[in-house]
């Protein structure tokens, strides 16, 4: 369904002098007609605090032992028990939401950017170009991505940026095929065609109308991949591959030895942490899809099938 | 174009990425540090001949492009190498493992399947009725979760708390034959940890696509003409819907593999997953080289055949 | 729109259906677990890492765990160390050192019938010496260089001699203080299934193996199980069991998973902080052998690292404060929870040369006394000052996760040391890495390498030479990538001192030779020792007979798995051995019942959250 229109949809807003403010105000109240939207955000918000404020939090050196309290279970002082050296297990979730937020945020932008970018070029040049981009991204997606982020992390080593950079690039060609079909889609546009009559170069076709109208379906389908880098770098994590080691999916691997004497809040606590913060940014991206495209309606099926390709 | 030339055209395609693939895998094997001389010259007392008779051995003394050649002839040939660990052809070791993941992913995938799809017609007989808020939140809830998480949580309650349920293996030690009741007694934790994490990808695509079919004009007509509420949802809105499902099919072999990684280690489950992880760690090269092979060719050829499957079930596909 | 309710009824009826039988299905295989129950008599070893199939391969095995059970050796070591018959019913020694001879026992067999003779004894050092490049230095005393073999050597003509099919006699041309030990101490293979096999390229067929030990290796399950069954020509009788199975667990908690349900009988390789949970249970017993494995943490001795920078610990100084800055007795007990002994020293105490212990008692235990005011004094005075901070250096420690080294314990362990260290000034990174990486980075990689320190361990024969030799001499290349002197230390008397000891007979000063170089490397901190390992034994009652401590001259050995205390075990009481018990352990049920509880309520609150107020965008 195509609007025949000669403006771009930015041009509309302009037209009908929505404010940023205004426009704001849309946007919070048809995000906020999702509960569980704004309960993601609430979490995200809160472990985002936290895990920035961390050291206000707990001022200590989250890796110092107290061989004092090893293994208490929960209780009042320690809501989450304390683990095999004695360190509280709360702060060791605080702490630990670092790395996972920090490469959940960096890969996805890795990801994102690198999707976007191929997206347009093989939606606007079109051809060969296309082609190449393609084909390329259809061999990343013929490989499985778990075998290949296990096999390069382990080989090349399992530091902060090597498993952002592995995960980012592995999971490029979900962005693009998105992008390169809004671009498509976009070019058809009967303002594309007269910006290029009247001479415009790509980078203005590109920066100030193909880019800025897909915005949304970006920041949306970026949230979307977040929860699978999550738990991708979890479970890297828990095969062993830990960046660092006050990390959830790390935590969970050293909890396993510690079963057999019934210490089980050292397994369910990190688990818990990892589901919840991918269960949050699911959330938040429904919400932010409900919020940024009332108006068109996306076939749904090409998000879960977006979501299934991408783990 | 008809038919039968997009489907050659893909086929050439697929031939294409496949190599490119497998180039890949042996660029990361070769360039990266502790490659495969370092892991088979173990022995620091090793006497500088026996060195050289093990590389030659496995061809390593070779020039890299020769390798490179013999690795691409031999992936045809299915001749991958000799497992530096087990000291046997890969494709043995592989072939060997086999048999026990499609052990557990057959069930597993029927058993998502089908309780995906039922997931998702019942939530969408009345949108967002609280019946639908709950099947998706359940589908989506366990599609969060980590699934060796969730292994792990099933694995204490039902077999350290529990003790009914095998904690690992897929028979018991002392079986030397294959023996039903024992397999099923140890595939249910497995395979209800597996077809929980993927039910989301079946249920929402089941749900949210028959929302939408039956929102169209010819449900409507079904209905003014008269016809049974059952007789319309079965023979024409489930059926319509179905098709996106089936490419979903044809994805899921790829994520079979990232779920087998996880879960046959949790359970220990003797598979393709676990021999990944494990050759992984131990760097048994020809073994990685050849599982990767493998799972593109698998992965490719399951996208070319649900193509063609959907390309004969939808009629409103055209190939151009 | 009427939405009917059309076959919703019906598809929940089938899915209950569904489900009902699959309830009843459940309860059936666990009664039917019970028809488990007639059950050959089989011990389940449950081993955590999978062993690598060239272990049952006599030409490249690294270790005997897997052949201990099969191949009997000329004689044998008793718990207390003393020699004693094996194969060989006695043997003797001529003064001069150069011919030892020994006599076989009357009537033995090979698994297949076939006689064992002095030829297989013949044929076996012959064979090892030209194709095993892992142990044919091990005879040097009856080798000479050869082309065409894959070590380079073969035997010697003339050094082994048979004149009858039960006496072998060995010829050396110089007295060999070791000879002895790796001789007659090694597995005896036949000639009639081995002659014309190259080992170095294929393995030997398990379905047709030939041994001489009580139970023989007859199927590999890769991954999962590898199978032995009773041979009823062992020497000592008919073993007692039909088969022994060594179960690959994925690590020790599955391993004790399965004792506790019954699905495995034996278990070695037990973390000592699991023994108060398993000794709750009143089916296990927990026993322990004194390995001789010596885990320590060695340092970088380059003065730069791989990255030009200054490497502290090059400094005795450094070294030393390290060793101060660390109380060795509290942090091992909360890691090993008592299931080790302190180590000062390169040599494990239960080294001995001809009964004669090489420990150097002048050495203290700890090494240094925890003094972590004289540690920072000391990194004053190496010019490590503190900052603002209180921070003095920062440095890395490597190690692997998984393998010998690589436990939960360890990590603890080095948890605890990293943050003594902090307490002092010095900030240690640790790096976890898996066993192929950390191998890479601590051994593989060419000097001078990027880590500080590592945490390594080695295990020994029971000859002096293997600890001075592998752990702080640079002979034969160990000092350089790939060597096991990972930190690259030097100092040519060492050296020396190493060279003499290989090549000294006299029982005292062989003896002194090696307590001298404990002395050194202790006196310039070579390594910093941290424990020798304990074994920790857990097994289910119904099995007995168990010996614990048997020696065995290889690298590894589990003694209670040794063919003659194999042969002894039996099961006490016909259980229906396959039952599923519940598990005792010491988990809050109250606290499990609340989890659930919370999920229940949290999967319903989520339903009721989720959803549009309105379908209408």
């Amino acid at each position: 369904m195509a609007c025949w229109t000669r403006e771009s949809p930015m041009d509309e807003r302009k037209e009908t002098k929505q404010t940023v403010f205004s426009r704001a105000a849309k946007f919070l109240k048809l995000y906020s007609r999702d509960r569980s939207a704004i309960f993601g955000l609430i979490f995200l918000a809160t472990l985002i605090l936290a895990a920035s404020f961390a050291f206000v939090l707990y001022p200590v050196d989250p890796e110092k032992p107290e061989l004092a309290s090893t293994l208490f279970p929960p209780s009042v002082v320690h809501p989450l028990g304390t683990d095999y050296i004695g360190r509280d297990q709360l702060m060791l979730i605080i702490y630990g939401a670092r790395p996972s937020l920090i490469i959940a945020f960096a890969a996805g932008a890795i990801l994102s950017l690198l999707g976007t970018l191929t997206g347009l070029a093989a939606g606007y040049f079109g051809g060969k170009v296309d082609g190449a981009i393609m084909r390329t991204a259809d061999i990343f997606l013929t490989i499985p991505t778990l075998p290949l982020v296990l096999l390069v992390v382990a080989v090349l080593g399992p530091n902060l940026i090597n498993v952002m950079l592995v995960i980012g690039l592995t999971g490029w060609p979900v962005m693009t095929r998105i992008v390169r079909s809004d671009t498509l889609s976009l070019m058809k546009r009967d303002f594309i065609e007269i910006e290029r009559v009247m001479g415009a170069g790509i980078r203005r076709i590109l920066f100030k109308h193909l880019l800025p109208n897909q915005l949304n379906s970006i920041l949306v389908y970026t949230s979307l991949s977040i929860p699978v880098v999550i738990l991708t770098e979890a479970g890297l994590e828990f095969l062993g591959l830990a960046p660092i080691s006050v990390s959830w999916g790390f935590m969970l691997n050293t909890s396993i030895s510690y079963w057999i004497i019934g210490a089980w809040w050292l397994s369910f606590f990190p688990g818990l942490a990892i589901f919840s913060t991918a269960l949050a940014f699911y959330f938040v991206s429904e919400g932010l899809k409900a919020a940024l495209n009332p108006k068109q309606r996306r076939r749904q099926e090409s998000l879960v099938v977006q979501l299934a390709e991408r783990k | 174009m008809g038919f039968a030339t997009y489907i050659a055209k893909r086929l050439v395609v697929a031939v294409l990425l496949i190599f490119v693939a497998a180039t890949l895998n042996f660029a990361i094997v070769h360039l990266a540090p502790g490659g495969p001389d370092a892991v088979l010259l173990n022995n620091p007392r090793m006497s500088p001949e026996a060195r050289a008779s093990i590389l030659k051995s496995f061809g390593l003394d070779k020039p890299l492009y020769e390798q490179y050649a013999l690795y691409v002839i031999g992936l045809i040939t299915g001749n991958w190498g000799t497992s530096y660990f087990f000291l046997t052809p890969s494709y043995m070791v592989i072939a060997q493992r086999i048999p026990a993941t499609l052990a557990l992913m057959i069930p597993s995938l029927t058993l998502t399947i089908v309780i995906g799809i039922g997931i998702g017609v019942l939530a969408s007989r009345k949108p967002f009725s609280f019946a639908d808020r709950f099947l998706s939140s359940f589908s989506f809830f366990f599609y969060a979760m980590p699934a060796f998480w969730l292994g792990f949580v099933l694995l204490t309650f039902f077999s350290l708390f529990l003790g009914v349920l095998p904690a690992s293996g897929m028979a018991s030690v002392t079986s030397t034959k294959f023996q039903l009741a024992d397999y099923l007694h140890h595939l249910i934790l497995p395979m209800t940890t597996l077809t929980l994490v993927n039910l989301a990808n079946f249920s929402l695509l089941m749900r949210s696509s028959l929302i939408e079919v039956l929102e169209q004009n010819y449900i409507t007509t079904a209905r003014g003409k008269g016809l049974t509420e059952h007789l319309i949802f079965y023979r024409h809105a489930l059926r319509n819907a179905l098709l996106p499902t089936v490419t979903m099919v044809g994805l899921f072999v790829g994520f079979i593999l990232t779920g087998a990684i996880l879960t046959e280690t949790v359970f220990s489950w003797p598979g393709l997953g676990l021999l990944t992880f494990d050759s992984i760690f131990r760097r048994d090269y020809p073994i990685i080289l050849g599982l990767f092979f493998m799972f593109s060719v698998m992965i490719i050829f399951s996208n070319l055949i649900t193509d063609i499957i959907y390309g004969l079930l939808d009629p409103r596909i055209t190939y151009g | 729109m009427q939405r009917g309710r059309y076959g919703f009824f019906e598809l929940s009826m089938k899915l209950s259906k569904f489900l009902t039988v699959f309830v009843i299905a459940l309860c059936l295989l666990q009664a039917s677990q019970l028809a488990f129950a007639q059950q050959p008599k089989v011990l389940v070893v449950g081993i955590t890492s999978e062993p690598e199939i060239t272990e049952l391969n006599p030409v490249r095995m690294t270790t005997t765990y897997y052949t201990a059970e099969a191949y009997p050796n000329l004689v044998g070591w008793d718990s207390d160390g003393k020699v004693v018959p094996d194969l060989a019913q006695s043997w003797t020694i001529s003064p001069d050192g150069l011919t030892y001879t020994f006599v076989l026992r009357d009537g033995l067999k090979w698994s297949d019938g076939q006689p064992i003779t002095s030829d297989d004894v013949a044929f076996t050092f012959k064979y090892l010496s030209e194709q095993s490049e892992f142990w044919y230095y091990q005879w040097t005393p009856i080798q000479v260089p050869a082309s065409g073999t894959t070590t380079g050597y073969t035997l010697r003509p003339g050094a082994i001699e048979t004149p009858d099919s039960k006496t072998v006699i060995f010829h050396l041309l110089v007295p060999s203080a070791t000879f002895f030990i790796y001789a007659a101490g090694w597995s005896v293979l036949p000639k009639h299934y081995y002659q014309g096999m190259d080992l170095t390229t294929q393995n030997p067929d398990l379905s047709t193996y030939v041994a001489s030990g009580p139970f023989i290796p007859n199927q590999d399950l890769p991954g999962d199980k590898i199978i032995y069954v009773a041979n009823p020509n062992y020497y000592g009788g008919a073993p007692h069991l039909d088969q022994v199975i060594f179960k690959v667990y994925r690590d020790s908690t599955a391993a004790e998973i399965g004792l506790e349900s019954g699905e495995a009988s034996f278990l070695i390789n037990v973390p000592g902080s699991d023994v108060a949970a398993l000794s709750k249970d009143p089916d296990i017993q927990i026993g322990t052998e004194q390995d001789q494995i010596n885990v320590y943490l060695t340092f970088n001795f380059h003065p730069k690292l791989a990255d030009g920078s200054v490497n502290p610990v090059a400094d005795l100084r450094v070294r030393k404060a390290i060793a101060m800055a660390i109380d060795m007795p509290t942090i091992l007990n909360a890691s090993l929870a008592g299931y080790y002994k302190e180590a000062n020293q390169i040599q494990v105490p239960n080294m001995y040369y001809l009964g004669k212990s090489v420990t150097n008692t002048s050495i203290p235990n700890p090494e240094y006394p925890y003094d972590p005011q004289g540690a920072m004094t000391l990194l004053d005075q190496a010019g490590y000052h503190a900052d603002s901070s209180g921070n003095r250096m920062t440095m890395t420690l490597v190690m692997a996760s998984g393998g010998r080294t690589g436990t939960a314990a360890s990590i603890k362990l080095m948890q605890l040391i990293q943050s003594s260290l902090k307490a002092v000034g010095i900030t240690m990174a640790l790096i976890i890495l898996d066993s192929a990486s950390a191998t890479q980075r601590i051994r593989r990689a060419a000097p001078p390498k990027d880590w500080n320190m590592a945490l390594w361990g080695i295990s020994s024969s029971p000859d002096p030479d293997v600890n001075a030799y592998y752990m702080v001499s640079t002979l034969g290349g160990n000092g350089d990538a790939g060597g096991w002197n990972v930190g690259g230390y030097y100092n040519p008397l060492v050296d020396q001192l190493a060279i003499l000891g290989e090549n000294t007979t006299d029982l005292d000063q062989r003896v002194a030779i090696y307590q001298r170089m404990s002395g050194i490397a202790h006196d310039e901190l070579a390594v910093l020792e941290l424990y020798y390992q304990t074994e920790v034994l857990a097994w289910n009652k119904m099995f007995q007979g168990f010996i614990l401590g048997l020696g065995n001259p290889m690298h590894d050995y589990w003694g209670a798995l040794k063919h003659q205390s194999l042969a002894q075990v039996t099961i006490v009481q016909e259980t229906t051995t396959m039952e599923t018990t519940t598990a005792s352990t010491t988990t809050d049920y109250t606290s499990i019942g609340a989890i659930v509880a919370v999920i229940a309520v949290v999967v319903g609150l989520l339903a009721y959250f989720v959803g549009r107020r309105s379908k209408k965008t």
